[in-house]
């Protein structure tokens, strides 16, 4: 860009600074969200990776049993037998801390002597520890190791004894000695963590005689010990196995991808609302600057020179908004790592460690997509002002007629979007991505049909308002003449109101399904269970309580559940959920069942189970008799017959239910999860309750809930969790906000000589407000009414396809009048705000000054 | 030999191994641990303070109410076509506590082992040495009396009816070996009580088997040996800790062709000299025992090794001499580099021995001393 081009266009931007500050405000927000949203993602991943690999970041693969502990003798056997010298062997579980305010950290014992292989060239933790306290630490029960930050923020010393909470248990440890890492990540991994001997870990956590893991190092080029990885395969005994610490990690990972997936594409839709406000504004910048830019072009200004112009305009102030939008998102994305790694504790598995890393690539992201962005929505308005033609230029008109002819082409090109986006869902049967990307389809070509549609409405307005007078008919005229302008406020604003009232419609949703399906499954009148903040806790009811509690004359059964986490190769990790009785039985809702529901529960008990639909649909299992799903039990490989497929909103991993006598002859397993307790008189619930409460009290960490109770702090868990979503839906509504602000203030501003030539004319301050306050109203109007039928589009792909694709299930459609009364609320509320400040200047300005120039 | 290795190995092999394995690969640290160790707590041990009465082969197995205990073999042996070999079988055990306490886990222990195992190819001018750790519990490691074995993971020294049987393997390199004594166990010091320094308790329980027939395999880069020769062990148990001024120590076992057998080891102090409580054996073609003390011996260094890896200057050449008993030798070692770089550094290799009207073989082992610059 020449100089004197340059000179025009920082003059520009400083006289219309107020929509300039806005334009970066908008692009600004947009940058933030995918910054943040993708800091969070990040950082959860790496909270997950330092959670799970604490000491063993060297270890290549883990030996495993595929839902619980497994015998020591394995370990012993590998080293002494078979001459496997890389093993650590490692006693594990989550324990809460009550001076820590509760939080869950994990227990973690190993064999120092064995842990030293993956300590060959680098600082250990333990090299700021006292060989006092090493020897202390091998040779005494009960003695711990921690972090020295994690000691500090617990206000704990060296020497001080710790009540720490594990199942049923209170356990006392003494912290013998504070670890120090000099690197940042272990630091990191260490604050999650209290570090034990091994022999230790395994009295604490009732684990004598088990292992939870051994991590192995095997390098994959050494055909020795590729050798040795068979031999270690050949021995393993069921249900115990070898696996490659990418592979789990990648297994467990792909739990939340759908999370995080969703949560991006969620960004990626405040962008888009963005990619709007900035082709609304960029556009409006060069036909306030028409007269200028012909002038330009009648002394010598080539296209090019021109177009670049509008474009270099356009990336600085990109550039801008996107510089402050990297650092908001980096702001921003401090409290959602907090949001989204609590949804995952909530939903998936327990994170001791939460971390908080900004990635360059995270800013790279946020900041390239800014700038795209900009480029992008730059585009076309930079073409159009290089096509300009000196003596058009002048008029208006030429270009709001030119725009009027292409009304039709442009709606014809949005219903083809929407037919592609239609056609992809179809075509894309279980890709998540593919059906995100149609769902960005269908909102282009909506906002592309918007402009026919606005004209089409006003022209209706025209007719119902002309009662009204000459206002009320001058109104949607007015918008009709400037549609290219108006047209993109409507359809940006109608792409933010449907987005936010989709995933309102969504969230309501799944809220009603899982209200619904509670009342269903939780049919049982008290619950009880550990108090276990975590969901990847191993501790169970002490089994002794099932006795204590039929002791009452008020309990007249008890069911027992059984629930562990079981990864298995051929169907991944799900979860097993053994049951004396089916709690759900006669309520229970079937996808599909073989036979009728009182029947299903007597063949459970010889060979049968039912799985729910999670598992059904990640494992492609078609609903019908005959289905078999297989799996390695502690004596060997069995096949259960399917009997039924049933909805469940409990676990995306999926269940498979299991009658409790089954489970228990083909797994050596005696633990309890929880207990359902069914009383004779329903009244006395509550006072039953307390009385179990108070009798029972000497168990230090027992939830005893009823009925009500417990569906009350599942829906709170469940509010908890899509905290993150309402979030994102409310920074959706500001960026659309400011976008509708920007571009209808914009809009009144460039009319300051109409305004005057309508004020000498005779019309008075107060009927151009009023008339202003008008159009306005219309547009908002006309983006809620557009928004219903669009942002039920768009509800409808996200409760049946996109939730179902996502966490393989299927909601009730649910559709509460509020949503469409916030969502026209919000779009009224925005365009009517956008009128405030051009009315205020109405009054002001001096007619004289305003027509001086006609 | 290894009173001088195991006061400065035990504990800083433990601490530092598991700190750092093999993160000093110097022994600046020395002087430290050395300061450490004396402050070490062996309250609740039992001390070496009076002479006891040998049972054997009952000694052979561990002795838990001391603090640290060993068994050294080192041994010299050649194949069918002479090719020479010089190898070193050390297992420690340290006991963290004194107390026994009852506990659950099998993993629970109190009892810590360590050993180093190390092959001399003279041939290929080829040094080989490798260590190995582990708790004394859960069949991982440990020692015991009835029938006698000592073992961590796939190393071991078992008795094999009247024989010994050590075994030991690392990366390319194995030993598999047959031992049978071919004297009677030899008490060293005062019947057994070898004292350390004039503190009473400073003190050692101490007895070698100096002349131990050996056969068997050693198996190098896939490539197997049939050996013999002659093998020395040690076997110490002590709670005792290390005098501030001692520096380190040269300690040599020397078998004659004659039959005889000579110990000898000097404690070194710092600053130079030599403390008066070194001492020796001289062990006849029957078995008959001579002690040696400091004034009965003279060790003179006539050359230095500087190794390329720690910048260590070790001694390379010695002439002994015992007046008394009219002995002169020159001690060569068969190679210069046979440098431990484990955990803990130091030398110990087979040398031979030469002078007037004697000749014949032996292990050398030299600690405590800091690498230049």
């Amino acid at each position: 860009m020449n100089y004197p081009l340059l000179h025009l266009t920082t003059g520009y931007i400083r006289k219309h600074l107020l929509q300039n500050i806005l334009l970066i405000l908008g692009i600004a927000f947009g940058v933030a969200l995918i910054v943040s949203v993708d800091i969070a993602n990040q950082s959860a991943s790496r909270s997950f990776v330092l959670s799970k690999e604490i000491l063993s970041s060297k270890s290549t693969h883990h030996i495993l049993g595929s839902y619980s502990d497994f015998d020591e003798r394995i370990y012993q056997n590998l080293r002494l037998k078979f001459g496997v010298r890389n093993l650590v062997p490692i006693v594990e579980d989550y324990v809460n801390v009550p001076v820590l305010g509760g939080r869950t950290v994990k227990l973690l014992g190993t064999d120092f002597f064995a842990d030293l292989i993956f300590y060959d060239n680098r600082q250990s933790p333990l090299s700021s520890i006292s060989e006092h306290a090493l020897t202390e630490l091998i040779a005494m029960p009960g003695t711990a190791l921690i972090s020295a930050q994690l000691a500090q923020s617990a206000g704990i010393d060296a020497g001080d004894v710790v009540e720490v909470n594990y199942g049923s248990k209170t356990l006392n440890i003494k912290i013998i000695g504070l670890l120090n890492s000099k690197s940042d990540e272990l630091s990191k991994s260490l604050g999650g963590l209290i570090l034990t001997d091994i022999s230790t870990a395994q009295e604490l956590l009732d684990k004598v005689g088990f292992l939870s893991q051994i991590d192995l190092l095997i390098d994959g080029e050494n055909p020795q010990d590729i050798e040795k990885l068979n031999l270690i395969r050949d021995y393993l005994p069921s249900g115990v196995e070898i696996k490659e610490k990418s592979l789990l990690l990648g297994s467990a990972k792909s739990l939340t991808r759908s999370f995080e997936l969703n949560l991006l594409a969620l960004s990626l839709l405040a962008l888009f609302v963005g990619v709007f406000l900035i082709y609304n504004i960029v556009s409006f910048s060069v036909i306030q600057r028409r007269s200028i830019i012909g002038t330009l072009r009648s002394i010598g200004a080539t296209r090019k020179q021109i177009f670049k112009m509008i474009i270099s305009e356009a990336l600085a102030i990109g550039i801008v908004g996107s510089l402050i939008g990297v650092l908001g998102g980096v702001f921003l994305g401090r409290g959602l790592v907090g949001l989204v790694t609590r949804s995952i504790n909530d939903l998936y598995f327990t994170l001791t460690v939460t971390n908080f890393t900004v990635s360059p690539e995270s800013i790279i992201k946020g900041f390239l997509a800014g700038i795209f962005a900009v480029g992008i929505a730059a585009l076309v308005p930079a073409y159009e002002a290089s096509r300009f033609r000196p003596i058009n230029v002048l008029r208006r008109s030429t270009l709001e007629g030119l725009f009027a002819k292409s009304l039709k082409l442009l709606g014809f090109i949005g219903f083809l979007f929407i037919a592609l986006g239609y056609v992809l869902i179809i075509v894309s049967t279980k890709s998540l991505v593919l059906s995100l990307i149609s769902v960005f389809l269908i909102l282009l070509g909506a906002s592309l049909l918007v402009p026919i549609c606005t004209a089409l409405l006003m022209r209706l307005f025209s007719l119902v308002l002309s009662p009204l007078g000459l206002i009320g008919r001058i109104s949607p005229r007015n918008i009709i003449r400037s549609t290219s302008r108006t047209a993109v406020a409507v359809a940006s604003l109608t792409v933010a109101i449907s987005v936010i009232l989709s995933v309102s419609i969504m969230i309501g949703s799944f809220r009603s399904t899982v209200v619904n399906w509670l009342d269903s499954a939780l049919t049982a009148d008290i619950f009880i269970s550990m108090d276990s903040a975590n969901i990847s806790s191993q501790a169970g009811v002490p089994n002794e309580i099932i006795e204590q509690v039929t002791s009452y004359p008020q309990v007249e059964r008890v069911a027992t559940v059984r629930r562990i986490l079981y990864d298995s190769p051929e169907y991944g990790l799900f979860n097993l959920v053994a049951v004396t009785e089916d709690l759900a039985v006669e309520n229970r809702e079937f996808i599909w069942s073989e036979s009728q529901n009182n029947i299903i529960w007597d063949k459970m008990q010889s060979n049968s189970i039912l799985i729910s639909e999670s598992f059904a649909y990640k494992n492609a299992i078609e609903p019908g008799d005959g289905t078999v799903v297989t799996l390695q039990t502690d004596h060997g490989a069995k096949d259960f017959e399917v009997a039924g497929i049933y909805y469940d909103y409990g676990s995306q991993a999926g269940v498979l239910l299991i009658s409790d006598e089954l489970y228990r002859t083909l797994w050596d397993d005696d633990k309890i999860t929880s207990l359902g307790l069914y009383i004779s008189n329903t009244k006395n619930i509550e006072t039953t309750t307390e009385l179990l409460r108070s009798g029972l009290s000497n168990y230090s960490n027992l939830m005893i809930r009823s009925n009500d109770n417990l569906k009350r702090s599942a829906i709170k868990t469940f509010d908890r969790t899509f905290t993150v979503t309402s979030a994102l839906r409310l920074l959706i509504a500001i960026v659309a906000f400011i976008s509708v602000l920007s571009s209808l203030m914009a809009l009144q501003l460039e009319r300051e000589k109409e305004f005057g030539i309508l004020r000498a004319v005779g019309m008075t301050v107060g009927q151009l407000r009023k008339m202003l306050f008008l159009e306005n109203g219309l547009i908002g109007l006309a983006s809620g009414l557009f928004s219903i039928p669009v942002g039920l589009a768009l509800s409808f792909i996200l409760v049946y396809v996109i939730n179902l694709r996502s966490f393989g299930w299927t909601l009730n459609f649910t559709v509460e009048p509020q949503y469409f009364i916030e969502a026209v609320g919000i779009a009224l509320a925005a365009s009517i705000a956008a009128g405030l400040y051009p009315a205020y200047l109405v009054g002001k300005e001096d007619v004289g000054k305003l027509i001086r120039e006609e | 030999m290894c009173i001088r290795l195991i006061l400065f190995i035990l504990l800083p092999i433990f601490t530092m191994a598991i700190v750092s394995c093999n993160e000093n690969k110097n022994s600046q640290e020395t002087g430290n641990v050395v300061q450490s160790l004396s402050g070490n707590d062996t309250t609740g041990f039992a001390r070496a303070d009076a002479p006891r009465n040998f049972v054997f082969p009952d000694d052979f197995g561990p002795h838990p109410q001391f603090q640290t205990e060993w068994w050294y073999y080192t041994g010299n042996l050649s194949d069918e076509d002479g090719r020479e070999f010089g190898y070193q079988l050390t297992f420690f055990r340290r006991a963290l506590s004194p107390d026994k306490i009852e506990r659950e886990s099998k993993w629970a222990t109190s009892q810590i082992y360590f050993a180093h195992f190390a092959l001399t190819d003279v041939k290929e001018g080829e040094f080989y040495s490798s260590e190995r750790w582990s708790r004394g519990a859960a069949g991982l490691a440990g020692a015991q009396t009835k029938p006698f074995q000592v073992w961590i993971d796939s190393w071991s020294i078992k008795v094999d009816d009247k024989s010994f049987r050590l075994r030991a393997q690392d990366g390319p390199v194995s030993i598999d070996l047959l031992l049978n004594p071919l004297k009677a166990e030899v008490l060293q010091g005062d019947k057994g009580l070898s004292q350390k320094s004039k503190d009473p308790g400073n003190a050692s329980y101490y007895f070698s088997q100096t002349r131990i027939e050996s056969s068997g395999s050693i198996f190098m880069h896939g490539e197997e040996f049939e050996v013999s020769g002659l093998s020395w062990l040690d076997r110490e148990w002590s709670t005792s800790a290390l005098g501030e001024d001692q520096e380190g120590w040269d300690w040599f076992s020397i078998q004659l062709d004659d039959g005889q057998e000579i110990m000898l080891y000097q404690l070194r102090l710092n600053g130079g000299g030599i403390d008066p409580f070194s001492s020796g054996s001289l062990v006849g073609v029957k078995g008959d025992v001579t002690p040696l003390k400091a004034e009965d011996f003279k060790i003179e260094v006539l050359d230095t090794w500087k190794s390329p890896e720690t910048n260590t200057v070790y001694p390379s050449k010695w002439q002994i001499s015992i007046p008394k008993h009219d002995i002169k030798l020159i001690v060569t070692p068969l190679l210069n580099n046979q440098e431990l770089l484990l955990s803990f550094i130091y030398w110990e290799g087979a040398v031979k021995v030469s002078g007037s009207g004697f000749s014949g073989k032996g292990y050398v082992e030299l600690t405590g001393y800091k690498p230049q610059n």
